[in-house]
């Protein structure tokens, strides 16, 4: 802490910054250095347009002895706030209107080190199987003159102890507020012109300490693949039986070609739950806290074993009813945040040469709904299937269908019927890195005249759920919605459609 | 039991020191009336019974002149030069730092608000003057409040 005598000094500009404009606490605003994102080739599939991505701010409490925030009136009144944190914000880490391209860390001496890794660069695939060798420099900083110091660090990234030998981007996605440990990803990403999504298959901890002359830095995996994403239990229960013998997810037994002959049924209850680390944050406290999406649902099925007439068209007379029930959560620390219920139903009676249907659905407010008959032969379907709700909340562990698909896609129900289509998907939204909320989208209708809706709901940060009505639009494209967290005051904004980013 | 001649010599004893008490007090009545006549013939005495007669009137004080805050006006001053005495003593200017690396800092600065950056204290500064004398200016650290 300085003398008394010696008046506040640094940047007293704080607030969010959007369009290269600073909104001051007094209400105005002036101009600002927007916090530019990180470029990148979206990847294989998406081109290689750069995209603006994160938008964020990290802090660095460190001050400490330093008042929370000094301001005289003639401070208020001009808007200014000495702080006694830093933000780095942006994908490339601004402070004060200066791209650092790295973080601060701050020695046991207090000395202030500008640490860079230029290998974790989130656009270079690297190959999970194997360690990286990468290197850290350490650049004195924050020193107002005096010789430049700066030390180079050989570290070993220990990708293979992540479990899933893919090729992945590495990414710095946290930072302990002292600088002293970093949090980076291993992922794939995809998107669409909405948003980029993020396949994580691991996080590795970057450890500095000592002085920065000295210094010492390790690496570690502190979630693994396996970790990442459990489900209980871990293959779904089988609930088809093909004439006697319980082969999952068949259609068919010993004739493929003629679907006439298949005979399923589907009776029973079963319940599973999955859950999915999106991020890993540090707390105020440096405590790392995981940011997890969950779901549990239980499930119903009446559909019993359908008679095999010698004709599907006269003499069939089957009914069989699904439903299901359940919650979509996020929970930061273990704690829920948001909770989203789910819940649908479909039952089908089939009384030769007709079938008659009904579908209801309701996820997060919204009704889906739908009746029908259809005259028609059964043998004109793909195959006769009976009334079931197709689970898909299962994780994929397929590569391809993680290269470019939502992380963490969730297609809760879909008929099974060519002449309907209902469906619902729920996916995490990165408006930032600390702001990350659901994204809803709903399908309902005819496969050519289906109406589809996408809903926002207000995200969760480090600080707890932000605040703002749930935003529901109609267009498959865009706009990309931006968003950002204040690690100083908690406040967040999202929703934005352009970059937006505190500092 | 004292004799005659005791008796005899207090008495003349006692009426000398009465003769010589009258002749005080005459003397003093007579200064007193003198200096009453003084003051009568000067009116002084008059005055001092008007004034007991009535009330004073409280002077009102002005109160003393505080100089403007901020920067004084610019002013002439003229000053004489006065040689300095040939003595070594004194110092010569103007006072020139030779070497910026005998300069020393106290290991603490001043940090801005949010700790990131420090403004490095001087602490010591060795520097000569026109004589090439050296000089040493020794600055206080800076102490946390």
């Amino acid at each position: 802490m300085n003398p008394a005598n010696v008046p506040p000094w640094g940047c007293p500009w704080h607030g969010p910054v959007q369009g290269g404009s600073l909104a001051l606490p007094n209400g105005s605003n002036m101009a600002y250095p927007q916090p530019p994102p990180r470029t990148f080739q979206s990847g294989p599939t998406l081109g290689t347009t750069n995209r603006p991505q994160d938008t964020y701010g990290i802090t660095h409490r460190h001050a400490a002895g330093l008042p929370f925030v000094s301001s005289s009136s003639a401070d208020i009144a001009a808007g200014r706030q000495w702080r006694n944190e830093a933000i780095l914000s942006g994908g490339r880490y601004q402070v004060h209107g200066k791209i650092l391209d790295g973080w601060v860390y701050v020695d046991p001496d207090g000395a202030r080190w500008l640490a860079r890794c230029i290998a974790i660069n989130e656009q270079d695939l690297r190959n999970l199987a194997a360690p990286l060798a990468v290197t850290v420099t350490l650049s004195r900083f924050g020193v107002l003159g005096g010789a430049p110091e700066s030390y180079s660090y050989p570290v070993s990234l220990p990708l293979d102890g992540i479990g899933k030998p893919v090729n992945a981007h590495l990414m710095l996605d946290a930072f302990k507020p002292n600088g002293s440990q970093a949090i980076i990803v291993a992922h794939q990403r995809g998107g669409s012109t909405r948003r980029i999504d993020r396949h994580t298959f691991g996080f590795l901890e970057l450890t500095i300490s000592g002085p920065g002359a000295t210094a010492t830095i390790t690496a570690a995996v502190v979630r693994t693949w396996a970790q990442i994403q459990q489900m209980d239990p871990p293959v779904p229960p089988t609930r088809l039986w093909l004439d006697g013998s319980s082969l999952p997810w068949q259609y068919y037994e010993t004739e493929p070609l003629n679907y006439n002959k298949i005979v399923h049924e589907q009776i029973g209850e079963f319940s599973r739950s999955s859950a999915r680390v999106l991020a890993l944050w540090y707390d105020a406290a440096g405590a790392l806290e995981e940011l997890t999406m969950h779901i549990e649902a239980s499930f119903t099925y009446d559909a019993p074993r359908v008679p095999a007439p010698p004709d599907y068209t006269t003499g069939l007379d089957f009914s069989g009813s699904s439903s299901m029930s359940g919650t979509i959560e996020l929970r930061v620390g273990g704690a829920v945040v948001d909770t989203l219920p789910i819940a649908a139903s479909l039952s089908l009676d089939y009384v030769a040469p007709s079938a008659v249907w009904t579908f209801s659905a309701t996820i997060d407010g919204v009704h889906l709904t739908g009746n029908g008959r259809r005259d028609s032969s059964w043998a004109t379907l793909p195959f006769p299937d009976i009334a079931y709700i197709a689970t898909g909340f299962a994780v994929s562990e397929g590569v391809s269908s993680f290269s470019f698909s939502p992380e963490f896609s969730s297609n809760l129900y879909e008929t099974k019927f060519p002449f309907a289509l209902f469906r619902a998907a729920v996916v995490p939204y990165w408006y930032s890195r600390q702001v990350i909320g659901f994204e809803i989208s709903t399908e309902a209708g005819a496969p050519s005249t289906s109406t589809r809706r996408w809903r926002f709901r207000a995200p969760v940060t480090p600080s707890g759920a932000a605040s703002g009505a749930t935003i529901d639009i109609t267009t498959p494209t865009g706009p990309t919605f931006y968003g950002s967290h204040d690690p100083y005051s908690g406040a967040a904004v999202w929703g934005q459609s352009t970059p937006v980013c505190y500092v | 039991m004292a004799t005659l001649e005791q008796q005899r010599r207090a008495n003349g004893e006692r009426i000398q020191n009465e003769r010589r008490a009258n002749g005080d007090r005459i003397e003093a009545e007579r200064r007193a009336i003198g200096n009453r006549m003084v003051e009568e013939r000067t009116g002084k005495s008059v005055a001092d019974d008007l004034n007991r007669l009535v009330t004073p009137q409280q002077q009102r004080r002005r109160l003393p002149t505080v100089p403007t805050v901020g920067a004084a006006p610019a002013g002439v001053g003229r000053g004489e030069y006065v040689p300095p005495a040939a003595t070594t003593g004194g110092i010569a200017s103007p006072i020139t730092e030779p070497d910026f690396a005998a300069r020393e800092f106290w290991p603490t600065g001043l940090a801005s608000s949010d700790g990131l950056f420090f403004l490095p204290a001087v602490k010591k500064i060795v520097a000569q003057d026109a004589n090439a004398a050296e000089v040493i200016f020794e600055y206080a650290e800076p102490v946390p409040a």
